[in-house]
């Protein structure tokens, strides 16, 4: 179990002093959490803090009773994560095999032969058991990541922290990351940290919405979109004039008889031809985010 | 648990700064040889004495955070001094290596070593002011979270004192901070003051070193 309570962290101090966590309550238990934001929320930040790299400034963290304020907690906390970071760097000149064993080493796993095991499952788990004699060198992106992945679980974590995962994969591997990530999640803790919402929706039973270094929301994928609905609705213009009065654009597709645009807000004001639908999570995504007077790139 | 693999750090090693050092040593064979059996001494204490500490100095800058995996390593449950000794020690086991095989170099072209003092004395001509500048310059990588910096700032250390050193060995404080009395005053009578001064802070670079080390945000 994970148990934040409101933490802050900042960078620096004084005028250029940047808050990067304002107050973040969270509780996580078991099973795939997500966590969703814009650039620049704090995700990373939290991860951080979580997987003990980073000291927060106010506020506590603990895992499964360990505060990560002490040096010892961090450790014990260390001990029992797997971590696959946002940036990930890893060692060309070895294979994915000999990688992953490095970093069990690393992680304390002693014995040759039970290593050889886990180093084993976990690229069986990924699918990287073919080429697990070839240099990272030679990887496609995706590839590096199921690497990533497996030295992440090769310990065996209770706690598997992932951030922005699926960042620059093909649909076809994103598909089958976040499938892994699910199943990994049957049996541990896996964060997810991601600002692309439809990983979330096909993924997560629980999750919060950053903004800001602020939690704007903690809940389940419905009850997220619940709270959009509304205020999502489709409306077909023939002109080139974009809708306004305080709509945002969440998508438009070009059709014969004009735009059909998807449109998000408080009220249709002036388009009464605009036609109420079912919100979708990336909607509600929206719809809090406008709320919260985030300002959204149209 | 070990956590540490001998294998793996070679593995990982990047191999020009292995080529590095090497080059510099290959250079001073050549020099060595090109000057001849008159002049080893003077090759033997240029090389030892002031090549091998510039070398560890700009090696240690990038030994610590030139690591493509470096987040994954912080996020591992390992201790900041062990991961620095594991960092710093294959910087000092090659130029001690390289050290002492150029003794053993210039022994075969006649070298005294006695011309040092004892062996003792030898080995502390390139000793003090290799740990020194290693010291310094890891402290000044991890002060600055740059390698370059670290490498510019123990080079710019390293050229001042070398120039500066009739200065800094007449200066009643200076003395005791003179990385290079060890391999080119090795008569001075304040030596033994200078070298355990010079051990002292080494020392403390160590230990704020791992001070600053232990702030992993620092370095991602």
């Amino acid at each position: 179990m994970i148990e934040i309570t409101a933490l802050t962290k900042t960078y620096g101090s004084g005028p250029r002093a940047v808050h990067a966590l304002n107050g973040i309550d969270l509780r996580i238990g078991q099973g795939m959490f997500g966590l969703l934001g814009p650039n620049g929320a704090g995700k990373t930040t939290l991860m951080r803090i979580l997987a003990g790299i980073v000291s927060h400034s106010g506020g506590s963290a603990r895992i499964d009773g360990h505060d990560l304020a002490s040096g010892a907690g961090k450790l014990a906390v260390k001990s029992m994560l797997g971590y696959l970071p946002q940036e990930l760097g890893m060692y060309n000149e070895l294979s994915a095999w000999q990688f992953v064993d490095y970093m069990a080493i690393l992680k304390g796993l002693d014995d040759p032969r039970q290593r050889k095991q886990r180093v084993e499952q976990a690229l069986e788990l990924v699918g990287m058991r073919e080429a697990a004699g070839r240099k990272i060198k030679g990887f496609s992106g995706g590839m590096k990541r199921r690497v990533g992945i497996a030295q992440a679980l090769v310990n065996d974590p209770r706690l598997l922290i992932v951030d922005e995962p699926t960042a620059g994969l093909d649909p076809e591997e994103r598909i089958r990351f976040r499938n892994l990530l699910v199943n990994l999640a049957a049996e541990r803790t896996v964060l997810l940290s991601t600002h692309i919402v439809e990983d979330i929706g096909q993924t997560c039973r629980d999750l919060a919405v950053l903004s800001r270094g602020k939690v704007l929301f903690h809940g389940s994928p419905a009850e997220m979109i619940g709270a959009a609905a509304g205020h999502v609705w489709s409306l077909t213009i023939s002109g080139l004039e974009k809708p306004n009065h305080g709509l945002t654009v969440v998508s438009m597709l070009h059709l014969a008889d004009g735009i059909q645009y998807r449109l998000v807000g408080e009220s249709v004001g002036e388009y009464a031809q605009a036609q109420e639908v079912q919100p979708g999570l990336e909607d509600a995504y929206v719809w809090l985010m406008k709320n919260a007077g985030q300002t959204l790139v149209e | 648990m070990k956590r540490f693999s001998l294998r793996y750090l070679l593995l990982t090693a990047r191999l020009d700064q292995l080529w590095f050092p090497a080059a510099f040593w290959g250079l001073f064979v050549i020099i060595g040889l090109m000057r001849g059996p008159a002049y080893i001494f003077d090759s033997t204490r240029s090389y030892i004495g002031a090549c091998v500490p510039l070398v560890a100095g700009i090696m240690a800058a990038y030994a610590v955070l030139d690591d493509p995996a470096l987040e994954l390593r912080f996020a591992a449950p390992l201790r900041a001094a062990p991961m620095l000794l594991e960092r710093l020690a294959p910087v000092f086991g090659l130029q001690a290596g390289l050290a002492l095989a150029y003794q053993a170099f210039g022994l075969l072209l006649g070298l005294e070593l006695s011309q040092f003092g004892s062996w003792w004395d030898a080995q502390l001509a390139w000793l003090v002011p290799t740990v020194a500048l290693l010291a310094f310059g890891s402290l000044a990588a991890l002060l600055a979270a740059q390698t370059a910096t670290g490498a510019v700032l123990a080079g710019l250390l390293w050229i001042v004192q070398l120039v500066a050193r009739g200065w800094f060995a007449a200066h009643p404080q200076g003395q005791y901070l003179l990385i290079f009395m060890s391999p080119f005053m090795n008569d001075h009578p304040a030596l033994r003051a200078n070298q355990l001064t010079l051990g002292l802070v080494s020392a403390l670079c160590f230990w704020l070193c791992w001070r600053l080390f232990i702030r992993q945000e620092r370095y991602i």
